[in-house]
């Protein structure tokens, strides 16, 4: 007979090793990182560029630039740039983050060679005609309209500013006024102090031979191109600060659920404490049977979902609780929440959960490793905040050494209840 | 091209294997053969509640996401019209704790009271989450209906009304999970890291006990051919005026779905889509516009959606949008502009080869339909559509007569 009820023999998850890239640097100095897995006949390329100036009184050049480069260049319009790409069965997307720009391609091998000149035309050529800033312009204001009755956006604005501030890039809510300020020879220079061979970063990843590394040279690497900027990017604003901690709440009359946002900024991935903070937070809020999940879902029923997260920007690190829950059970909600954050602050985890989330975070590690892009994605998160490899030993150390004691301790730390910005979008 | 073996256990179970060693990894994906489509229409969004309620425990195991995070496992499910679909993705070198749980439910479930008084708010929630307590969240709750009389894809798998969620009871979780979950209404997935011979022995312990149960055999009631056109108008407290656009189309399985598929595609899928280039980029009326299709067994739709600049009525939209679409009924699309929706498709196609989880429920999900192999031919199918098909195709879903029109107006 069968025993169904004696869980099967298993084994502790090893640690995963990371596929490392070949680097190279092309004639122009650009870096250029290889991940070659030779899967499917796809290959991902991405140029990543720093966000150089960010100026308040200017917010949305940025991301314009950005987002409108491929809107028209020299000798292209803007329909033809996509109708081009298009037609090689290739996806290409620009994302603008919080501190790099980067544009990203997925295209089939065989066709690398007919799509990398319009990726170079968009990155060199870019004239951004007055129709295009218009209708992107409009598109905005009212994709801001829409948003404006969505709680959980709200909630997400609301609590960026709170945290960062608004005259920080991390915490500025963008406007409807800001969209109808654009003016072309701004957007155009942004453009031009943002996207030069000398603040490029290129990475390929999927399958790729070294013929295919020798038409990026061709393309990308040959000579310096772009207009370097006279002035020095000033990435660390000196006016970027942390507001006060404190409770707001914005009412929507007729919404059935609030939007909560609770946390505060936090250490950045460098510091030797980041580690050991993921581990903790996956123990409140960062999987499916986590604290916050057990007790506002599965045990009282309101909400859908809640979680927590530990992040890290270049210039800021910050810790989320984020939830929308039934509206008349908000306020229970908070309660709720404080009291999981208190009690890691008071009590050990015990050995049993803390096993759990450990074999959890390796199992989730490896399983989030597909394929080549996968490796290139772990590569982008030390490499543009200035660490390496060793940061991924760093949280194996920390998964195998973490202790309950260690774990209360750093709550204690930097989880006091005080020190959170809780933010209210609904009903309170 | 994706490998595979098929079996079928004695008790009708049927299972496919296929190895692939990129990473340590190995996925179970089971696939039930029920959707929404199965619901009694007193009792809408109960395939879905019954999902959530797969997760409250089984006969012999009280819990069912403890042990698997303990061993390093992930899962989740998804409910659609047509079907339910649970998976894991676990370290292979813990796999046998995947077959334990996912037999286990299969078998028999705890069924606590407590479980489905939680998931009922749960899903409740979901409900606020996604479609009420969101702008325009509703309008597919208001399309489906104005599409289909007397099908079930009337109603919307998270269901027609709240309150069929909360009024649910015992009984019919009960009976509802001896109807459909049984090997014979089931198609196990095993992938990934894994030694065949293994997987079989492992699915005959753990699964070949199981009672075969009963194959469920529906008969749903067919929807009639709409000899007219329909249009609602909706009120709301919403920001800007939405135009939806829907046609009766084929089922799946018909072969004229592949090239309703390209059809759409070319119509409103991407920025160098005709709709988008001609009706936000050239001459702007909407600020976005799409169009899909959903994508189900029985009859579907075809749609099209799309949000108006402020001023701009909702009649000159649509006018616009039907022009573009008579256009595809009266002139014959491009060879390039075909060649360029088949390319796209082919990328789509190899990029989902190298993801082993849609891999698995790509597999079962063509077996479901009769034949998992046909996977390795569905590139196949796209590419030997020519632009005569795309014409025909057009000419019978763009029809006066089958046209649904929702106004979604800004209060």
């Amino acid at each position: 007979m069968l025993d169904r009820i004696t869980p099967p023999d298993f084994k502790l998850i090893g640690r995963t090793n990371l596929f490392r890239p070949e680097s190279y640097t092309l004639s122009n100095s650009i870096p250029l990182f290889v991940f070659n897995l030779n899967q499917a006949e796809l290959i991902k390329l991405e140029w990543v560029f720093k966000i150089q100036d960010w100026d308040p009184t200017y917010p949305l050049d940025t991301i314009s630039a950005a987002k409108l480069m491929d809107d028209g260049t020299r000798t292209r319009t803007s329909a033809s740039i996509i109708e081009e790409i298009d037609f090689y069965g290739s996806y290409f997307q620009i994302h603008v983050q919080a501190d790099t720009i980067s544009l990203e391609l997925f295209s089939l091998r065989k066709y690398l060679s007919q799509t990398l000149p319009i990726i170079r035309d968009v990155l060199t050529e870019a004239n951004f005609p007055e129709s295009e800033i218009e209708v992107f312009a409009l598109n905005n204001v009212q994709r801001l309209q829409v948003e404006s009755q969505k709680v959980q956006k709200l909630g997400s604005k609301l609590y960026y500013a709170s945290l960062f501030g608004n005259s920080h890039r991390y915490g500025y809510a963008e406007t409807i006024k800001d969209y109808k300020a654009l003016e072309r020879n701004r957007i155009l220079e942004t453009y031009q102090e943002t996207f030069y061979s000398g603040n490029c970063t290129l990475i390929a990843s999927g399958k790729i031979s070294q013929e295919d590394i020798k038409t990026l040279e061709d393309v990308f690497g040959k000579e310096a191109w772009g207009i370097k900027p006279n002035k020095r990017p000033s990435l660390s604003k000196p006016g970027m600060e942390y507001p006060k901690p404190g409770y707001r709440f914005q009412e929507m009359q007729a919404a059935s659920q609030s939007a909560i946002k609770i946390g505060k900024t936090l250490v950045l991935k460098s510091h030797p404490d980041f580690p050991y903070l993921q581990i903790l937070n996956t123990v409140l809020g960062g999987y499916f049977g986590s604290r916050l999940m057990s007790n506002i879902r599965e045990d009282k029923g309101y909400t859908y979902g809640i979680g927590s997260s530990v992040q890290s920007l270049q210039e800021a690190g910050f810790f989320t609780i984020s939830t929308e829950v039934k509206a008349e059970s908000t306020q229970d909600t908070l309660k709720e929440i404080q009291k999981e954050v208190m009690l890691l602050q008071t009590e050990l985890i015990s050995d049993q959960e803390l096993g759990l989330v450990k074999n959890f975070i390796r199992g989730s590690f490896l399983g989030s490793l597909e394929n080549a892009f996968s490796y290139a994605d772990k590569f982008k998160g030390v490499y543009f905040h200035g660490l390496d490899y060793g940061y991924y030993d760093r949280l194996f150390e920390a998964i195998d050494g973490a202790s309950p004691k260690m774990l209360r301790e750093l709550a204690g730390k930097y989880w006091d209840w005080n020190s959170f910005h809780t933010i209210i979008v609904g009903k309170e | 091209m994706i490998q595979f073996q098929k079996r079928i256990l004695s008790n009708g179970l049927r299972l496919l294997i296929h190895e692939d060693h990129t990473l340590p990894v190995a996925v179970l994906n089971v696939l039930y053969d029920v959707g929404s489509r199965d619901e009694d229409p007193e009792r809408t969004g109960f395939a879905h509640l019954f999902e959530h309620l797969m997760f409250g425990g089984s006969i012999n195991i009280p819990s069912y996401d403890e042990p698997l995070q303990r061993v390093g496992g992930e899962n989740n499910a998804f409910t659609s019209n047509d079907l339910t679909n649970y998976y894991i993705q676990i370290p292979s070198i813990n796999l046998e704790t995947a077959f334990w749980l996912e037999s286990d439910r299969m078998l028999d479930l705890a069924f606590s009271e407590k479980s489905l008084e939680v998931q009922r708010n749960v899903v409740v929630e979901e409900f606020k989450q996604r479609y009420l307590n969101q702008p325009y969240g509703d309008a597919w709750l208001h399309l489906r209906p104005l599409v289909y009389k007397v099908h079930p894809y009337r109603w919307a798998t998270i269901g027609k009304d709240i309150s069929h969620i909360e009024n649910v009871k015992m009984e019919n979780v009960v009976d509802f999970f001896h109807k459909h979950y049984n090997p014979l209404n089931a198609i196990l997935v095993v992938s990934g890291d894994i030694d065949p011979e293994n997987v079989l022995e492992l699915s005959e312990k753990w699964f070949g006990s199981i009672p075969s149960g009963r194959k469920y055999h529906r008969s749903l009631p067919i929807e009639p051919v709409q000899a007219e056109s329909r249009k609602e108008i909706l009120e709301a407290d919403v920001p800007l005026d939405a135009l939806y656009m829907a046609f009766p189309m084929m089922g799946k399985e018909d072969p004229d779905f592949y090239t309703a598929d390209l059809l759409s595609d070319l119509l409103g899928k991407g920025n160098s889509s005709r709709l988008y280039q001609n009706l936000v980029k050239t001459n702007p009326l909407f600020t976005e516009i799409h169009s899909f299709l959903s994508s189900d067994r029985d009859p579907g739709m075809f749609v099209l959606e799309g949000k108006l600049i402020e001023g701009i009525k909702p009649e000159t939209g649509e006018k616009a949008i039907w022009e573009e679409l008579q256009k595809l009924v009266a002139e014959r699309v491009e060879e390039k502009e075909l060649t360029k929706v088949k390319n796209k498709l082919e990328s789509t196609l190899v990029y989902g080869e190298m993801n082993l989880l849609d891999k698995s429920i790509n597999l079962a999900y063509f077996e479901l339909l009769g034949d998992a192999g046909k996977i390795n031919s569905e590139l196949d199918e796209y590419l030997k559509i020519g632009t005569d098909d795309i014409q025909k195709v057009a000419k019978n879903l763009f029809r006066t007569e089958k046209k649904n029109v929702l106004y979604y107006i800004a209060k």
